[in-house]
């Protein structure tokens, strides 16, 4: 029990050390946000400036345009599954020979549980993407991580297939 | 005559002068017992010894005076024989009855003891207890009595002894007297000298003397006497005073108890009732407490309640908040709620007003989440 | 005479022993009684003008008490009479209708738009007056007054303070088809009436939290496309963005004192809570995990925040002491416990909790910090977000129903139940305010 812990944890440790040096790398600074939206009275009606039109699926680059741009996660789990492999292995060598190009790993989950904690659920599942890619090439300034947790849901529903389905990483493109 | 008329005298009131002696002496050893005292007697004795006195005085009266002072101590001896017989018959009476009291209350104890115990053990001991010490209280003093009884009897015997003595010397001294009267016819016929006379007379003259002394003396000591018979008598009635309130605070304090166990037999039965009654008003209270949620386990408040012979609820007021009033207000309101507790109309009377004209719930939920 | 004396004592004790014996007192104990709400009629109020007034204010009241788990409201076609007036009320109808209080009431125009209100509160079994007041207002206030009304019988009765005055903060997102979602934060009464959005966005609205003071609700929003930490005032509706780190950015939560937030970053490389002097702008991180630390709430006495934290291998809930970071474990039922949110008196622990076991619903419970003891008090699934009215006797929650959320409430000891009247859209995160002036 105990030496499993230990292997958990030194797993884990090396994990998150790894995560933690690539993460902080895209550390910048909204400032210009502060107080940008300065709404009218009670019914301040701000617009997502920044939403899905710059960065759809639509707009993959012809090199990564067959591949897989959704990954699935077992419950519970922010492990990358060996089906996801081929398609992120082949996007992390399209980051490595494109550096001006840059992916944002959108982490979901599903309904069940808190939502706050489901968004560091997603933000563990995205980090999981961006590690796999990182060591397959990928550079650590061509990747970011925004958790959604269970707040864009792809499928509506409470069944089990609804969840299956929403529980992934979106990794999107950014606009050149 | 001269002769005779110094001799016998002279002899005789020596006699007397020893006899006196004898019977004072016996007189001072009485006193050592103050308990001994019979005032009576002393009293016979004082009136003996005057008759003996003028006896000497007058020698030609004396035989019959003599005789009829023993006559009239006989008498007197003879009253007070039958006066102490009566007095002792009347506190044997009086100790019967005591004892047969003190029986009948044990025989009622007992039967209390034993209806006591079904009731409770711990009130039956309770009650054991104090029926016990009471029951040894009126052994003890039973007892006390009838050694009271019994001494003033001995001392009765003791007196009436002395009687006997006394009138045993005073046969004796008349017998002298007797013996005196012959000399005296012997002395007549011996013809004495003048002088002898005359020192018989000094010695009568001194004799004389010396009896009023002694009449004197005796008189003083009859006073005290008298004094120390008022006094032991006052003592004795006071003593007698105290028995008798002692029993009659005996026979007070059985007859309470008595009533006592009546009621309480009659208690027990409405005691039942009772404890089934407060069941009902249990249950009552139970179907229509609205427990709030805000209240928790170990809240308690206290109700009183005012009920009409009806039932029904005169008033219901809290005399222990639980320090929550919204605790409180449910458990007054639970009260009212009931409004009429119906078969409280089946107590009898003194039951409801001693138990259910007023009486407390205390409101402590149980077994609530928190 | 001391024997005597004795004796006469003696014999005292003893009657007197035996006096008490039968005497005393009766005193029954009730220790059981019936797990229901309290009857109370609420009379249709009277109105002597013309126009019909906007509101019911009996209505209102009735519903209010109702909801709060603590009465049972009299059906208006259950009542026999409709009394305004002292003299119109029969004690006896109401006792044999099995009501325990009545509120009967009338209204007359002050002129113009105001309004006179007059209630009287009667105890149908003591057949007393409890109480009545006479309060004016507007006929656009006329709610307001009733929820005033229903907190004065509610705080009469049961001896806590009522919090039908209050407001709650809640999210709604609509499905706009195409993958467009449309978020808004909504203001509505306590009751879920008279609902307004204050904040309108196309990306997710999360958290919203009172400050202490109910003047401002900070909370989460994406709209800059990734998640900031956003503090509004209420009343002017100005803005302004506290925070917006890498990574998440979350789970605000004003502290007692009104000074600072407590929140969740992951720009330490993963989800830890910290804390921020709003003032100062002064950020102190308070957890250090490389597990997940998240959906922070403070002690009433804000000297301890409770957090989620999967640091044992399951979400649970831990509680951090400020002043040493001690750290100890709260939560031990079951496999699932986070959001939680404490009472004001910090006795008690709501939380969205998953027994241990396959299947497992996730539902609200309520956790005693005293004794330990944990009871759950849905039935649904999927509920979650639970929050606390400020009087600690109802959480609101949000549930599933059907393929959208709604707001339920259910009293603290989960005798009552019922759901918020739905508005458009799924209805999430509900945040009972403080207090209100």
């Amino acid at each position: 029990m105990r030496a499993l812990n230990v292997t958990k944890v030194a797993a884990l440790a090396l994990t998150f050390a790894w995560v933690a040096g690539c993460s902080s790398t895209s550390t910048q600074t909204d400032s210009a946000d502060m107080g940008a939206g300065m709404g009218s009275d009670s019914g301040a009606m701000t617009s997502g400036s920044a939403g899905m039109g710059g960065m759809s699926g639509s707009e993959l680059p012809a090199e990564v345009a067959n591949l897989q741009t959704v990954f699935y996660f077992d419950f519970d789990q922010s492990t990358v599954k060996g089906e996801s492999f081929a398609d992120l292995e082949a996007h992390a060598r399209y980051l490595s020979s494109n550096p001006q190009a840059s992916v944002r790993l959108e982490g979901h989950a599903d309904e069940r549980g808190t939502r706050e904690y489901n968004i560091a659920l997603g933000e563990r599942r995205g980090n999981a993407v961006a590690r796999f890619l990182m060591v397959n090439g990928a550079n650590a300034g061509q990747v970011e991580v925004i958790s959604y947790g269970e707040e864009k849901p792809a499928v509506m529903g409470h069944g089990s297939d609804s969840w299956a389905q929403n529980r992934r990483v979106e990794l999107k493109y950014a606009g050149r | 005559m001269d002769k005779r008329s110094y001799l016998v005298p002279g002899l005789l009131a020596f006699l007397l002068h020893v006899a006196v002696l004898l019977l004072l002496a016996g007189h001072w050893f009485d006193h050592a017992d103050p308990r001994e005292l019979q005032p009576r007697h002393i009293q016979a004795q004082m009136v003996d010894l005057g008759a003996v006195s003028q006896a000497l005085e007058k020698q030609t009266e004396q035989a019959r005076r003599a005789e009829e002072a023993r006559k009239k101590d006989e008498q007197r001896k003879l009253n007070e024989r039958e006066q102490a017989q009566e007095k002792q018959r009347q506190q044997e009476l009086a100790a019967q009855e005591k004892a047969k009291k003190a029986a009948q209350a044990q025989e009622q104890k007992v039967r209390d003891e034993q209806a006591a115990k079904e009731k409770s053990v711990k009130e039956a001991e309770q009650k054991a207890e104090t029926q016990r010490q009471q029951k040894e209280q009126a052994d003890v003093l039973a007892k006390a009595k009838a050694a009271e009884t019994k001494a003033a009897a001995e001392a009765k015997q003791k007196a009436q002894e002395q009687a006997k003595l006394a009138t045993e010397k005073k046969k004796q001294v008349e017998d002298l007297a007797k013996a005196a009267a012959d000399k005296k016819k012997q002395a007549d016929d011996q013809a004495r000298r003048a002088a002898e006379k005359k020192q018989a007379d000094e010695q009568a003259k001194l004799a004389a003397e010396k009896k009023k002394q002694a009449d004197l003396a005796a008189k003083a000591k009859a006073e005290t006497e008298a004094k120390r018979v008022a006094e032991a008598k006052r003592k004795q009635e006071e003593q007698q005073r105290k028995e008798a309130d002692k029993a009659r605070e005996l026979a007070q304090l059985e007859k309470e108890l008595a009533q006592e166990q009546q009621k309480m037999a009659a208690d027990r039965a409405s005691q039942q009732l009772t404890v089934s009654m407060g069941d009902y008003i249990r249950s009552e209270l139970e179907r229509y407490w609205r427990i709030s949620s805000a209240s928790r386990n170990g809240m308690e408040a206290v109700v009183e309640i005012r009920l009409f012979p009806s039932g029904e609820v005169d008033s219901a007021n809290l005399v222990l908040s639980s320090g929550d009033s919204g605790f409180d207000t449910t458990a007054v309101q639970a009260v009212y709620k009931v409004d009429r507790f119906s078969r409280l109309t089946e107590l009898d009377p003194l039951t409801f007003e001693r138990n259910f004209r007023k009486f407390r719930v205390k409101f402590r939920p149980e077994g609530l989440r928190w | 005479m001391v024997i005597a004396m004795k004796q006469r004592l003696l014999a005292c004790c003893v009657l007197m022993l035996l006096a008490f014996g039968v005497r005393a007192e009766l005193v029954i104990e009730v220790t059981q009684g019936v797990d229901a709400p309290t009857p109370i009629a609420v009379v249709p109020f009277g109105w002597s003008g013309g126009t019909p007034l906007p509101e019911d204010i009996a209505e209102i009241v009735s519903t209010d008490l109702y909801r709060s788990g603590f009465f049972s409201a009299m059906k208006r076609s259950d009542m026999l009479s409709f009394p305004q007036q002292q003299a119109q009320v029969f004690f006896r109808d109401w006792r044999v209708s099995g009501q325990n209080y009545l509120l009967i009431g009338r209204v007359t125009s002050a002129g113009g738009e105001q309004l006179q209100v007059t209630y009287e509160l009667y105890d149908v079994l003591k057949e007393t007056r409890v109480f009545g007041e006479q309060i004016s207002g507007s006929t656009r206030n006329m709610r307001d007054m009733a929820h005033y009304i229903a907190d004065a019988v509610f705080e009469k009765l049961t001896g806590l303070r009522g919090a039908f005055s209050t407001r709650i903060a809640y999210v709604t997102a609509q499905n706009q088809g195409g993958g467009r979602h449309r978020y808004s934060l909504q203001l509505a009464d306590a009751d879920g009436a008279r609902a307004r959005t204050i904040l309108e966005s196309r990306e997710p609205i999360m958290s919203p939290s009172w400050s202490k003071d109910g003047s401002k609700l900070a909370y989460v929003s994406f709209e800059s496309s990734r998640p900031g930490i956003y503090v509004q005032h209420l009343a002017t509706g100005k803005r302004e963005k506290i925070q917006s780190f890498a990574g998440l950015n979350g789970a605000p939560a004003w502290a007692p004192d009104g000074q600072r937030l407590a929140l969740t970053l992951s720009k330490d490389g993963n989800p830890e809570i910290y804390t921020l002097d709003l003032a100062r702008r002064q950020l102190t991180r308070v957890t250090h995990h490389y597990g997940i630390d998240t959906e922070p709430t403070w002690s009433p006495d804000g000297q301890s925040i409770l957090f989620t934290s999967d640091r044992g291998g399951q979400p649970q809930i831990y509680r951090v002491y400020l002043s040493d970071r001690r750290i100890e474990r709260v939560t031990f039922e079951g496999n699932y416990n986070s959001s939680g949110k404490l009472t004001q008196d910090g006795r008690f622990l709501a939380m969205v909790h998953r027994s241990a076991g396959a299947g497992a619903a996730f539902n609200i419970a309520v956790q005693d910090l005293k004794t330990g003891r944990l009871d759950i008090l849905t039935q649904t699934s999927l509920d979650e977000s639970p929050t606390i009215a400020p009087n600690g006797s109802i959480v609101l929650y949000a549930t599933q129903q059907g393929n959208t959320g709604v707001l339920a409430a259910v009293s603290l000891d989960g005798r009552v139940r019922f759901r918020m009247p739905s508005s458009s859209g799924d209805v999430r995160e509900p945040a009972w305010s403080p207090y209100l002036q």
